[in-house]
């Protein structure tokens, strides 16, 4: 799932799911909850007096930086 | 944003170049936004976490020395910031000790692959809520490897990184949040076909 697996291991493992059912299911219902996690929280716009109230900020402390 | 086109944004916002800095926060904000989103549910908190997460940047501009990208090095600040705040927040969290029992591989239950079911078949928003409540249920540091690791798609090495843990202890960590999450799924979907086929 991670692609971290080496290829040995990894087609051991494909050949385990053909025949274990538990294992399968085990697979196949952590994918989707990981599927499902993203597609339910698809990002948002930042608004965009929010990034001008951030860049206000550094500005205000860039300011007093350099008159010190 | 190309690579070099970064460094020199970088470089000039760290020689004094306010107009340099501020490219960068538009370009990096959408990333910072969203994370605040998902580890710390709100609009409000989320924007409050990207103006700190900023401000330290500044104040620390000059110890980013380009070994990773200047998002990647946000991310790390943004993820900290957010664990402090959830640290104080005294909301009811999982224990770890269901979090062990959930993911042990002797106790997981035989059950149903509702996979095949289609999402349309069930409500999405109570679906969303669900999987949002488990995920905030999750103890910190749990859910900064899971948004990290499965929802913002860092590898294990780079959230290890980010969060000064151990390879073996992303893996752990992310392996259990999957499986308690996939489990509180499991509940809803049951409880779906069973309402469906007249049971429940």
């Amino acid at each position: 799932m991670d692609n971290e697996l080496e290829d040995e291991l990894r087609s051991l493992m494909r050949e385990h799911f053909l025949v274990c059912r538990k294992c399968m299911s085990l697979l196949n219902t952590m994918e989707k909850t990981i599927c499902f996690s993203r597609e339910m929280n698809k990002a948002e716009k930042v608004p965009s007096k929010v990034i001008s109230r951030v860049c206000y900020e550094i500005h205000v402390r860039y300011e007093k930086k350099e008159k010190k | 944003m190309g690579n070099n086109e970064e460094t020199e944004l970088v470089e000039k916002a760290k020689s004094g170049e306010m107009w340099a800095f501020e490219k960068l926060i538009r370009r990096t904000s959408g990333k910072i936004y969203n994370l605040g989103l998902k580890l710390l549910r709100n609009k409000e908190d989320a924007s409050d976490l990207m103006q700190e997460t900023y401000i330290k940047a500044y104040q620390h501009l000059n110890s980013f020395r380009g070994n990773s990208a200047f998002a990647t090095w946000l991310y790390r600040i943004a993820t900290n910031l957010a664990l402090m705040k959830m640290r104080r927040d005294k909301q009811q969290k999982v224990s770890v000790e269901t979090l062990k029992e959930t993911s042990s591989y002797s106790m997981i239950k035989e059950m149903p692959d509702w996979t095949h079911n289609p999402v349309s078949y069930f409500k999405k928003q109570e679906m969303k809520d669900i999987l949002n409540k488990a995920i905030d249920s999750l103890p910190s540091k749990y859910k900064s490897v899971f948004v990290l690791h499965d929802m913002e798609g860092f590898p294990i090495a780079e959230v290890a990184d980010m969060l000064s843990l151990s390879e073996p202890a992303v893996k752990t960590r992310s392996h259990r949040s999957r499986m308690y999450l996939r489990e509180k799924l499991a509940e809803y979907f049951n409880q779906g076909v069973k309402a469906q086929s007249g049971q429940g």
